[in-house]
């Protein structure tokens, strides 16, 4: 007689019997305090890497130069040559909004196709002339090239008014003060007042810098130009930690506390494929070669052990030195370089499962090769395998930091690593803006943490089956 | 980063499309690659690998023979420091495996081991160079001294590279830990322990004498393979620390692209690491009488 009762019981059992394999490393890896701490500090920063977008407070290239330009004054940062200026904000807050009140004025700096427009607080100051002030430098200038500053008194297009030129031989090498005195272009206090930078380059290594590009406004008379004129080239520098700034700005004035975890995100993209990736490409060899055996299996193995004894870092930063950077290439470098340790393990298991006589059983009862690697060889490496995929992100994310420390990461997609490159050769410890360099390293060292955690637990319990305590 | 060396001397002197073609010719990078190729291996095979691009005329070989013995400086002092901090701490720890020491080494090491390395060579420098002033900030000897007995000039060798080590050491003494704690729990299960214990022989002389002895030979064997990570560490431990090895000269090539110095170098340090193996190798017949070649 059946018993519904045990029936739904048992379909329960089986359900439950056919998932255990995938949570049967549970009751063995909570007994470790250490796994489960690393599980703990994984998900902890995983999560907050992935929240990215909600939490984070700035956009990722969002410099803060808003404020710290009070006074009749602004500063841009970050401007190095033309054509790749990336402060702009062309429509952003202070578009081409006409106000009555004369409180604003619009400075407008064009680099090719880039246009820069912040707004300029003129509300405090009295003013009979205006001076224009900036600093320039023009580069590696041929015949034909050409700069030129224009204002538009009037703030409508195509009522330029040269201001300036630069041309060939002019202002090599040095940064030039530059003053443009305003009181002669009549109606300069209208309403959009805007300036200009036009470059016309006929080599691609020709540049023209901008540099403490500011309006200095002042009457006669007056010393200061502004009310509040202290000199402060790029506003928001080095701020350290704030409500506004959670981990302070960096040289750029860009919020580290953003950066920080969208370089979170790419390095942990970085380490997660190139774990997959090497440990998929080594276990498989590692099993074919071990399972196979033959001429493939010498030579594979010989490559191997090349690649093992070659010093891994050097390797990397030749062969980067080569390559165009990007995340893609970084995971294909880390995955060539890295696949042989696994690969050697797994043959090694694979060698001696081929041992065992429930092999030979399937063997002789006519299973596949696919077959026996599948259902024998494959369950005995999955330890093996899965310990060394979880280290593996961690060797993945500290090699990919450490070349991107180096200067040979993917700008466009920076990491962790990139950042420290950055506070590095901006010198950010004579700053002493330590906001920007404990916070890119300590992320990784507790990335790094967590999954080593886990995975030394999974190879103790699993792989080396080590007993907890040989004595009372 | 694709570019040549010429690029980069052209936009740093603002040359001519001639000059620049003359440094082409000069280094023969106008030859077909097939051709530089072989004149490369054939001269390599000599020991020659060509004139840097950088410090030209300097030759690779000389300019990486001369930062070599500071390199292996660094390296070889940490990797003893390494091996005797992991003997000690791995024995201990496996001697109670499970115990509060044995966890509490096992996470920390883990941790240093996690931290990239170029961020504690930074901090190192930060703080204990710059802030409390206790080690120097670059170089690996005191400018312009002429030392009064060798023992001074030893001294300040190791003075200058004492954070450089300590940094290496702390962040990879953990491997060879790991090796040797692990070795050491299988080898406290053999019989010959539970013999030597029921003879009478004190903990320390067992632990030492009768299971760290043999459980340490694992780990001397990972010495040889784990050379060629002393060498990556050296790389930024050199760089962040002004230290005039061969990692130093790896990251200036590599702004540079100074190919030939870059392939240069890792050539020698291939040829480093396959030595350093070789030593483990004849070192482990000692260790190990069974083995025989």
């Amino acid at each position: 007689m059946q018993d519904p009762e045990q029936k739904r019981f048992s379909l329960w059992a089986g359900f439950k019997q056919s998932l255990m394999p995938l949570f049967a490393w549970w009751p063995e890896f909570r007994k470790s305090k250490i796994g489960i701490a690393g599980l703990i500090i994984v998900f902890v920063i995983v999560s907050l890497i992935l929240l990215a977008p909600v939490i984070a407070t700035h956009a990722v290239d969002e410099k803060d130069i808003r404020t710290g330009w009070t006074g009749g004054k602004y500063w841009t940062a970050g401007w190095t040559t033309q054509g790749s200026a990336t402060i702009t904000d062309e429509g952003g807050p202070y578009g081409d909004i006409l106000i009555d009140e004369i409180t604003e004025y619009h400075v407008r700096l064009q680099s090719d196709s880039t246009f820069i427009k912040r707004p300029l607080d003129l509300s405090n100051t009295i003013l009979a002339n205006a001076i224009l002030q900036f600093q320039a430098k023009a580069d590696s200038f041929e015949d034909g090239d050409e700069v030129r500053c224009l204002i538009s008194p009037n703030g409508v297009d195509g009522n330029w008014t040269t201001a300036l030129t630069w041309q060939k031989g002019d202002d090599d090498d040095v940064y030039q003060l530059y003053e443009i005195d305003l009181s002669t272009y009549s109606n300069w206090r209208s309403r959009n007042f805007w300036i200009q930078f036009e470059s016309r380059m006929s080599s691609a290594d020709a540049s023209f810098y901008l540099d403490d590009v500011g309006v200095l406004l002042g009457a006669p008379g007056y010393d200061k130009l502004s009310p509040n004129d202290d000199f402060e080239p790029y506003a928001q520098r080095y701020q350290p930690p704030s409500w506004r700034h959670l981990l302070g700005t960096n040289s750029q004035s860009e919020d580290v506390w953003s950066r920080l975890l969208y370089a979170g995100q790419n390095s942990l993209m970085i380490g997660f494929v190139a774990a997959f990736l090497i440990t998929s490409i080594g276990a498989s060899v590692g099993m074919m070669a071990g399972y196979f055996g033959g001429v493939i299996e010498e030579l594979v193995m010989r490559l191997a052990d090349i690649l093992l004894i070659m010093p891994r870092l050097p390797l990397l930063i030749v062969l980067s030195a080569y390559l165009r950077p990007g995340p893609w290439t970084v995971i294909m470098l880390l995955t060539i370089t890295g696949w042989a340790g696994i690969a050697r393990s797994t043959r090694a298991q694979t060698l001696s499962v081929k041992q065992h006589s429930y092999v030979e059983a399937a063997r002789s009862v006519g299973a596949s090769n696919i077959r026996i690697i599948i259902q024998h060889v494959l369950p005995n490496v999955a330890g093996i395998v899965i310990a060394a995929f979880v280290m593996e992100v961690v060797v993945a994310i500290l090699v990919e930091s450490g070349l991107s420390f180096l200067g040979l990461g993917s700008l466009s997609h920076p990491t962790l690593g990139v950042m420290l490159h950055f506070a590095q050769t901006d010198a950010a410890f004579t700053w002493n803006a330590w906001w920007w360099i404990v916070p890119p390293g300590l992320t990784i060292a507790l990335i790094g943490l967590g999954f080593a955690y886990i995975g030394n637990t999974l190879n103790d319990r699993f792989v080396l089956r080590l007993g907890s305590r040989r004595k009372g | 980063m694709p570019g040549t060396a010429a690029d980069i001397y052209a936009t740093a002197g603002r040359m001519t499309e001639d000059e620049r073609l003359a440094i082409v010719a000069r280094f023969g990078l106008d030859e077909s690659l097939w051709v530089q190729f072989y004149t490369y291996i054939g001269r390599a095979f000599q020991g020659d690998f060509g004139q840097s691009f950088t410090y030209f005329p300097s030759n690779v070989t000389t300019k990486i023979l001369s930062a070599l013995p500071w390199s292996l400086f660094l390296i070889i002092n940490a990797m003893i420091l390494q091996v005797i901090i992991a003997f000690v701490l791995g024995a201990t720890s496996a001697w109670k495996a499970g115990g509060k020491f044995d966890a509490t080494t096992q996470a920390i090491s883990l941790a240093l081991w996690a931290t990239p390395m170029f961020w504690l060579a930074m901090l190192a420098l930060y703080l204990l160079g710059n802030d409390l002033g206790w080690f120097p900030l670059a170089g690996q000897q005191t400018p312009g001294v002429t030392y009064a007995t060798w023992f001074n000039k030893i001294g300040d060798y190791y003075y200058h590279a004492a954070l450089p080590i300590m940094v290496l050491v702390v962040n990879q003494f953990g491997g060879y830990q790991l090796i040797m704690r692990n070795t050491m729990v299988t080898t406290l299960r053999e019989h010959y322990i539970t013999t030597a214990e029921a003879k009478g022989a004190s903990d320390t002389r067992v632990k030492y004498k009768h299971a760290a002895r043999n459980a340490m030979l694992p780990m001397v064997t990972s010495v040889g393979l784990r050379f060629s990570l002393a060498v990556a560490g050296s790389i930024f431990t050199e760089m962040i620390f002004n230290y005039n090895g061969v990692g130093r000269l790896i990251f200036q090539s590599v702004g540079m692209r100074d190919y030939p110095m870059l392939q240069g170098c890792f050539f020698i340090l291939s040829c480093s690491v396959i030595i350093a193996n070789l030593l483990v190798d004849i070192l482990y017949q000692y260790l190990d009488p069974r083995i025989r070649y």
